[in-house]
């Protein structure tokens, strides 16, 4: 075999990763033999019950290592570096989703490397950098010249990789930070997840990439640092796709890889159309969840909302802040009562949202928390009656090469040696207080019995130990 | 397993240099002498798990020498600076540890990085594999991945 490509463990997380499959289908479009394997979800699934899950989470996103973990640490490297090596692969393509993955992904390679020597190792994703708006690649440089990995491939990868089998090493991306975003998305083949075994998943479902970047152009957010246009597959190329994987797997739940599903209203309402004609006509009907923006109610009128729920979508919808100068002023352009029209619609058709906050943004005063905490309590019968909702919160990061790392001298941001961890004179708000705040905050909606998805569990934790070492010196 | 383990070390001659063995288990797997002064990286392939002993020796008592005010100010010996296997550093804290230094005509055992004296290091390499043992020893590798630059 060519190449193997297999995603690293470190998203802590059951969905399938797109990338080994994707890359697999580039290469093999090449002429190249190719396996796509997803050990992130296969290893989850292996640690997600253990009663040491903390500590094996510290272990991959901090490289702490629990003297009770140690003998399931080296378990799981010696588990993921065998069945690797066991493809004999002339390529070892390791993928890397986020930056949590790299710690396993650096052990990963010394196992491998003191196994077989001679193994090619080629590592890639966003998640070979610290952050995704930096251009930094210390990460994979730092490897390379320790000779855990022979190479790296920086931004898009599905031509690169082809060039990279080609041993066109000077195609953009490949061991630099200079990489070339892909010009047209409708012309990468579909992903082929032949080496998964779908049916473990809990619940099976089929990642699809339907855009890359981003409409808006948020101040926090780093992935419009990154890929700075935004990309879309067409509506039609899209479902193709999702007619091919749900009759070749039989899986009828798609997930869209993306910063937002519905950044071209007019392929985001073809596809719509798509879908509710084949939910129409099919037993088996197609559902969907992806990233979406909201807007007022002219631009997403009833009528998408019946599309939506007839297609079965489900929403995860980035709503930042509910103070409304906030939000406006950080870059997302809605007011108050489009949310409220957005949770109407939700309720009235049965939609499943995730609502994503910030929790403590730079701008936000006191009484902007206080505020906060009454909205959702104001809404607390109005939250409760949709059927499926969830809030996941996060407390603010400035994250490195955004323009909200950019406006430090503007809102007199000093920070500190994480993203999480900083302070303005302008609101007077330390990083102790806004730490107090989102658990306040967390327990109040518990108590209001409004899901909560602890998503950010670990960002906190290092927010707190940072704020705990800076208070000590 | 095959493995190798990297010394890499600073070398400080006075009357030429140290002389330096050393063996795998009981396999001699390298012998120097006459080092240049400065950096010098010694990498020796050893078979895991085993245990590395290096043998110093060619210290006499006329090579380190000293001012009026019993300062050192030339001296024979080899700094070890940093121990890497299969290019994975191990911590310096966690370095000094494992070495086992033995100097001739003592029983007295000291971890010492300077190896300015006639004797031997003992380095234990246990577990199945250096993973294991990096991971008993609590070794990480630092990337300060989560700081600001």
């Amino acid at each position: 075999m060519d190449i193997l490509f297999c995603s690293v463990p470190g998203t802590m997380s059951y969905t399938p990763v797109l990338a080994p499959a994707l890359l697999k289908a580039c290469a093999i479009r090449a002429g190249f033999s190719s396996t796509g394997i997803d050990l992130n979800a296969e290893i989850y699934a292996r640690i997600a019950r253990d009663p040491n899950y903390k500590s094996i989470e510290k272990f991959f996103k901090l490289q702490e290592i629990d003297p009770v973990i140690k003998d399931t640490i080296g378990d799981l490297i010696e588990y993921c570096g065998n069945k690797i090596l066991s493809y004999n692969a002339k390529i070892i393509g390791l993928s890397l989703l986020t930056q949590d993955s790299q710690f396993f992904c650096l052990w990963l390679c010394h196992y491998i490397k003191t196994v077989n020597p001679d193994a090619k190792i080629l590592i890639g994703g966003s998640g070979i950098k610290a952050y995704i708006a930096e251009s930094d690649v210390s990460f994979a440089e730092i490897l390379k010249t320790h000779g855990l990995i022979n190479d790296y491939i920086y931004g898009d990868g599905e031509y690169a990789v082809v060039a990279y089998l080609k041993n066109n090493l000077s195609f953009p991306g490949i061991n630099s930070n200079q990489w070339e975003p892909i010009k047209e998305l409708n012309e990468l083949p579909y992903a082929d997840f032949d080496d998964y075994d779908l049916s473990k998943y809990d619940p099976p479902v089929i990642p699809i990439c339907d855009s890359r970047g981003c409409v808006r152009t948020c101040e926090f957010c780093d992935i419009i640092e990154h890929w700075k246009k935004y990309q879309y597959r067409t509506a039609d190329n899209i479902f193709a796709e999702m007619v091919y994987q749900l009759e070749k797997y039989n899986i009828t739940r798609f997930t869209f890889y993306n910063s937002l599903t519905n950044g071209n209203m007019k392929e985001f309402g073809k596809l719509l159309d798509l879908i509710c004609d084949y939910n129409d006509t099919h037993e088996r009907t197609m559902s969907w969840i992806g990233y979406f923006i909201v807007r007022n109610s002219r631009q997403h009128p009833e009528a998408m909302w019946e599309k939506i729920k007839k297609s079965n979508g489900g929403l995860i919808l980035g709503i930042e802040s509910v103070v409304e100068p906030v939000r406006i002023q950080l870059g997302k352009n809605f007011k108050n009562e489009d949310i409220d029209y957005h949770l109407d619609m939700a309720k009235q058709y049965e939609v499943p949202l995730l609502l994503l906050l910030i929790i403590g943004y730079p701008t936000e005063t006191k009484r902007d928390f206080e505020y906060t905490k009454q909205w959702f309590i104001d809404r607390q019968e109005k939250i409760n009656s949709i059927p499926n909702l969830t809030v996941m919160a996060t407390i603010a990061a400035i994250l490195p090469n955004t323009g909200l790392d950019r406006k430090q001298k503007e809102y007199g941001i000093v920070k500190g040696e994480v993203p999480t961890v900083w302070m303005t004179p302008v609101n007077a708000i330390s990083t102790k207080e806004r730490i107090e705040y989102l658990n306040e905050f967390l327990a109040l909606l518990t108590e209001l019995k409004i899901p909560v998805s602890h998503g950010n569990e670990n960002t906190l934790e290092v927010a707190e130990q940072e704020y705990s070492n800076f208070t000590r010196l | 397993m095959n493995t190798t383990l990297t010394f890499k070390c600073t070398n400080q001659n006075s009357n030429g240099s140290m002389h330096l063995k050393i063996f795998d288990n009981k396999q001699l797997v390298y012998s120097g002498q006459d080092f240049a002064e400065g950096a010098l990286t010694i990498a020796v392939p050893v078979s895991w798990p085993t245990t590395v002993t290096v043998l110093l020796s060619n210290k006499t008592g006329n090579d380190t020498v000293m001012d009026e005010n019993n300062t050192v100010v030339r001296d024979k010996g080899i700094f070890l600076e940093q121990l890497l296997v299969n290019n994975f550093p191990i911590e310096t804290k966690v370095m000094e540890s494992l070495l086992e230094c033995t100097k001739q005509n003592s029983k007295e055992i000291t971890n010492d990085v300077y190896w300015g004296f006639n004797g031997r290091v003992r380095i234990q390499l246990t577990e199945s594999n250096p993973t294991r043992w990096f991971l008993r020893l609590n070794n990480t590798f630092q990337l300060n991945r989560l700081k600001w630059k």
